[in-house]
Formats: C-alpha cells, sequence, structure tokens
C-alpha cells in the first residue's frame, strides 16, 4: 500500500510565466512511514503535497496509489481516492467558517454516504481532545484547536494516508506538542502513513524519514 | 446534504430572505391574478348556469352594450310592447318574458335594480309562488340584509312612487337575481315613466333543436335583434380570456424578474464559497455532489418563495378585497383559490429554481480543486 511519484514534474503558467515548481520528482510513501518534508520557502513542497493527494496533477510523470496510476482516471474515480485513501490538513488549517467544528468533520461523513454522521463525528471530535467544543464556529476556536479540528476531519474516513502541510507552523509549542502526539500516535497506534512539511529541524526530527527539497527538486 | 445547505442558509438569513422575496412577489402576483380570473370565470359560468332564457329579443343595434346593460340591471325601455305579442306567435316559442329593467330607490336607502315583468318570469324561473303576480318578489340579498318577509310592503322610488306587498322571496342563487327587484311590468313601466315600452324579451323555445329558424323568424321582427344567450356570454369568456393571458404575461416577467435574483445570489455564493468548494473535494466530494449542493439550494430558495408569495398572494386578497375591483360584463366575482393554481405556482417556482441554478452549480462543478481552495 504505497502512495508512488515516478518523474513527476509541475510546471505552473506557460510561456514567458512558466514556471516549473517540481523537478523529476521520484518518492515513495510506504505503509506506516512517517515522513517529514523540509526545504525553503516556495521550494515546492505544497505542490507535492498536493499532487501526492491527487488534488492536483503532475504537468508529466506518474503518481500511483496502491500500484494504480491516477493519469487516466476521471472526475469520480479521484474523488473515490481523496474520499477514501487521503486525509489533508492544510498549511492555513482550513475549516468551512459556515459550518461548526461538528458539522466540518461531518462533511467528509456526508460525502461518503455514512448514516450515523453525528455520532462519529463526536467521537471524532472527543479522540482529539475537543468533545466540549463541537458547536463552536471556526471563529469561536483558537488556532490549535483548529487544527485539531482540521485532523480530526482528515480521519472522518479513516484514511490511509495522511498529508500535512505545516500543522504547527502558526502554533506555540505546548499546541504544536499536541498536534505531533497525535499525528505520532495515529502512525503508531493506526498504521496511518503520515507526510509531515515543516520549516521546524526539531519538528522533522520526530519523522522516521527526512526528504529535503530545494527548488523543485529532492535532494 | 440538507443540513448542509441549512447551514449555509442559516449564515446569511437577510441575504437569503431578501433573494427569496423577489421570487416570492413574482409568485404572489401570479397567484393573486390566477385566483381573480378565476373567481371571475366561475362567476361567468354561474351566471351562465343561472340565465334561463334561450334568447334574448332586444332592441337592433348595440347589441354588445344592451345585453351588458341587462346583465347590469339597468337596460333602456325603447322597444314597444307590442313586439312581445309579435315573439308569442313565432313558431317553437314556448315562453317569451317581457322585462323593463331600471335603477330605483329602495326603501329610500339605496338603489336596485328593478326588473318590471310578467307572471312567466315565474315559469321561466321556477319560481315556487304561483299565485297572481300582483306585487313585488324580492330577490335573496334584499330580503335578507333587511330582513323582509311576503306580507311586508317595500317602497320603491323613480319616476313616481310606488309602494307594494311583497308576494315572495327568493332563494339564494348566487345570481343577479339575489340583487333584484321583480314587479309586475304595468307597475314598472308607470314607475320609471315609461309607458308602453319594454327593454328587452326572453325567450325559451319547445325544442332547441331548431334554434336556428326560431332566431331568424325572430330577426323578422321589425327593429328587432335576437341573440343566443350562450354565444353572449361565450363571448365574455373570450374576451375574458384574452385579457387573461395578457395579464398572465406581465406577470411572467415579475417571475423571470425574480429569477435572475436567485442566479446572481447563487452565482455570487459559488464565488465566496470557493474555497469550501475546494476543502469538500479534498475530503471526496465529485463534481457532482457540488452540483447537486448548489442546484438543491437553488430549488429550495425557490420553493420556500413560492410558499411565501402564496401566503402574500392570500394575504392581500382577502385584506383588501375593496382595491381590487373584480367586476366583468357587471358580473361580480371574489376570488377563488384553487389547488391548481397553488400546484402551478409550485411547479413554475421549481422551474426558476432549477434554472436559475443550472449555472452557478456548474460552474461550482467545474472549479479545479486545487483552485477552488486557493479561491481562484
Ligand atoms: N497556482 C500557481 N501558479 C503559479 N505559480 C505557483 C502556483 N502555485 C505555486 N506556485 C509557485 O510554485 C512554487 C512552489 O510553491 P509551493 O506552494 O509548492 O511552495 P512551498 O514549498 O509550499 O512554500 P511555503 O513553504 O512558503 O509554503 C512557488 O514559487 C510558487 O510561487
Ligand atoms: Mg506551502
Amino acid at each position: 500500500m504505497t502512495i508512488e511519484l515516478k518523474d513527476v514534474s509541475k510546471q505552473y503558467g506557460v510561456g514567458n510565466a512558466a514556471f516549473l515548481a517540481l523537478r523529476d520528482v521520484n518518492l515513495v510513501l510506504n505503509e506506516g512511514d512517517f515522513i517529514s518534508v523540509i526545504g525553503p520557502s516556495g521550494s515546492g513542497k505544497t505542490t507535492l503535497l498536493n499532487i501526492m493527494g491527487c488534488l492536483d496533477v503532475p504537468t508529466t510523470g506518474t503518481v500511483l496509489i496502491d500500484g494504480q496510476p491516477t493519469e487516466k482516471l476521471g472526475d469520480f474515480e479521484l474523488s473515490k481516492i481523496r474520499k477514501e485513501k487521503i486525509g489533508f490538513v492544510f498549511q492555513d488549517y482550513y475549516l468551512n467558517d459556515s459550518m461548526n467544528a461538528l458539522q466540518n468533520v461531518m462533511l467528509p461523513l456526508e460525502f461518503s454516504g455514512r448514516s450515523n454522521k453525528k455520532e462519529e463525528a463526536s467521537r471524532l471530535l472527543e479522540s482529539v481532545g475537543l468533545g466540549d467544543k463541537l458547536h463552536n464556529f471556526p471563529t469561536e476556536l483558537s488556532g490549535g484547536e483548529r487544527q485539531r479540528v482540521v485532523i480530526a476531519r482528515a480521519m472522518a474516513n479513516k484514511p490511509k494516508y495522511l498529508l500535512t502541510d505545516e500543522p504547527t507552523g502558526n502554533l506555540d509549542s505546548v499546541a504544536s506538542k499536541k498536534i505531533l502526539d497525535l499525528l505520532r500516535k495515529l502512525n503508531s497506534e493506526r498504521g496511518v502513513s503520515v507526510v509531515i512539511i515543516t520549516h521546524d529541524k526539531d519538528v522533522a526530527s520526530i519523522a522516521k524519514k527526512q526528504i529535503k527539497i530545494v527548488d523543485g527538486m529532492v535532494v | 446534504m440538507w443540513w448542509i445547505i441549512y447551514a449555509y442558509l442559516k449564515r446569511r438569513k437577510i441575504r437569503v430572505f431578501l433573494t427569496m422575496l423577489g421570487i416570492a412577489v413574482g409568485v404572489a402576483t401570479l397567484f393573486t391574478v390566477l385566483s381573480i380570473s378565476d373567481g371571475i370565470d366561475l362567476s361567468i359560468n354561474q351566471e351562465m348556469q343561472g340565465v334561463e332564457a334561450q334568447i334574448f329579443v332586444i332592441p337592433y343595434g348595440h347589441t354588445h352594450d344592451r345585453i351588458m346593460g341587462i346583465m347590469e340591471g339597468e337596460a333602456e325601455g325603447n322597444m314597444p310592447s307590442s313586439v312581445h305579442t309579435q315573439v308569442k306567435e313565432i313558431d317553437n316559442v314556448k315562453l317569451a318574458v317581457p322585462v323593463i329593467m331600471k335603477q330605483a330607490k329602495f326603501e329610500d336607502v339605496k338603489m336596485v335594480p328593478v326588473v318590471g315583468t310578467t307572471k312567466e318570469m315565474g315559469e321561466l324561473k321556477l319560481w315556487s309562488y304561483t299565485g297572481d303576480f300582483d306585487g313585488a318578489v324580492l330577490g335573496a340579498f334584499e330580503a335578507m340584509t333587511r330582513a323582509i318577509l311576503p306580507g311586508d310592503t317595500i317602497r320603491l322610488e323613480a319616476q313616481t312612487v310606488l309602494e307594494l306587498e311583497v308576494i315572495e322571496t327568493l332563494e339564494e342563487t348566487s345570481t343577479h337575481d339575489d340583487h333584484y327587484v321583480f314587479i309586475p311590468l304595468a307597475s314598472a313601466q308607470e314607475l320609471f315613466g315609461e309607458d308602453g315600452n319594454i327593454s328587452a324579451i326572453f325567450v325559451t323555445m319547445e325544442n332547441p333543436e331548431k334554434a336556428a329558424e326560431t332566431i331568424a323568424a325572430l330577426n323578422q321582427i321589425k327593429n328587432v335583434d335576437a341573440v343566443f344567450a350562450h354565444d353572449v356570454f361565450q363571448e365574455i369568456l373570450d374576451m375574458f380570456a384574452v385579457t387573461k393571458a395578457n395579464i398572465i404575461l406581465i406577470t411572467g416577467i415579475a417571475i423571470v424578474a425574480g429569477a435572475f435574483t436567485t442566479i446572481n445570489t447563487m452565482t455570487m455564493a459559488v464565488y465566496e464559497r470557493k474555497k469550501d468548494i475546494g476543502l469538500s473535494r479534498a475530503v471526496g466530494a465529485t463534481q457532482m455532489d457540488i452540483f447537486t449542493l448548489f442546484m438543491v439550494e437553488s430549488i429550495i430558495l425557490s420553493i420556500v418563495a413560492c410558499v411565501l408569495g402564496i401566503l402574500i398572494g392570500y394575504a392581500f386578497l382577502n385584506l383588501y378585497p375593496l382595491i381590487v375591483p373584480i367586476s366583468i360584463g357587471g358580473i361580480e366575482s371574489s376570488p377563488y383559490y384553487s389547488p391548481h393554481n397553488v400546484l402551478l405556482c409550485f411547479i413554475i417556482a421549481y422551474g426558476v429554481g432549477t434554472i436559475s441554478g443550472i449555472y452557478p452549480a456548474i460552474s461550482a462543478a467545474r472549479l479545479a480543486p486545487i483552485d477552488a481552495l486557493r479561491g481562484l
């Protein structure tokens, strides 16, 4: 069970405005992996994560999810992969502002057609220590709490791969530790493969494997 | 899915309300117009049922105005009574009822239509009273509102003053008859100073299949026009149908305007929710899921607006019966609330919701997940 990138390049824009954000990246995320990705700002980390999670497509090269090439898949199949196999934690802890914490976590459950969404979502929020903030809207939560809601949402459909983009970027050390403990626990207890993008060397060091990106190339 | 839509609607109540108001006003207008026109249709039909005469014999010329006059209970008495004798002698004529109808002051209070006629009117209208026609026969409305009973005396005033004994009060018919006072022809001619004159003759036939011949024969009489009662009503109905079609067309414009409000709101919603759309796509929503969400939201907006519109229309029709002049061809009516019209409003609202939702829903579904997340 792997996510595999083969000679993946990503070009943004065309002509004079063209910019190569990833150059011939080869990478494998194995079952149970915990990989950290570090690199300077603008080096292509987020781009890499989006491509790994089938949110974006490479300009050239192939992405294989559990051995299946994705370039020929249609919207339905790609959505299915994102729904069933992948959990995202974005750089700016994106939440839906029109929904409270509980509803945000219910969202992925809704799209996979589950019936006991409410119970499941509150259980997930309890597991990240937010059992008492179920009905808070994002604006009524702290940054760290929001990030935990995001993680609960990412884990709602029990994905095998958890792709996190600077999950501790804007948090203090206490809140950061909570998030990292959570990720470690998911990795060790549930066997979830985790990718964590970070600027922070200390955060990177908790990973089993480290990758460095410079100018769109893995070095 | 409903809870997602509800979450969005709840978060922007004012805008949702204003958007719905657009469609609601259109639906309210449509519902009002339909209810009024159905009411009018119904009244004309009722009036048709209530007319026992198969043929109207009237003075030559201005046929339409004269018939309208008869409907309104105010027709000039410029046909000599002698025509009555001629009509009676024509083949296939069963009943020939002469009438003179004009307004007179009733009990010193108000003007009412007074019909001067003969005993045959009782046969035509199937009155239960069979005695001599030597007093007043009162329509149900005047009898009831004034609590007048047979044996009472009423006072009528026009050119002269007349005191008459009431010999009969009629059952309610929901036609003009309810408002009429029937008196003997000679008394009416005296009351209106129209000696020897009548306004019209109501005719029924022995054999309705020979109607064409009968009409032809009646038209042989000098200075006389004979017309089928049903033709006259059909004419009124046709006239009204054209008016109705035009009004409904204009109402359609109001609904189209409402539809644009919805398209606008939904298109704005797509822009505002790009990030949310991206998030939903990231957690597994398909293009179809996104399309459905926006589509259903648009339809819900329209349907709820439709409910609101029908309520507004209903309130309007009830609260302002006086400023809605509902009368055509002298036939008064009140709005008729038909389930058909309610259903029609809902079907139109559903259509408006669907059409308004299509473009926003497609553009939302077409957003590439990654662009949506970036808010591009
Ligand atoms: N949609 C886009 N169009 C054009 N250029 C883009 C686009 N997205 C990213 N880029 C460029 O691609 C490069 C890589 O971007 P990316 O977001 O992957 O960087 P990053 O490593 O995540 O940076 P950071 O650490 O600041 O988040 C950047 O130089 C950025 O300007
Ligand atoms: Mg980034």
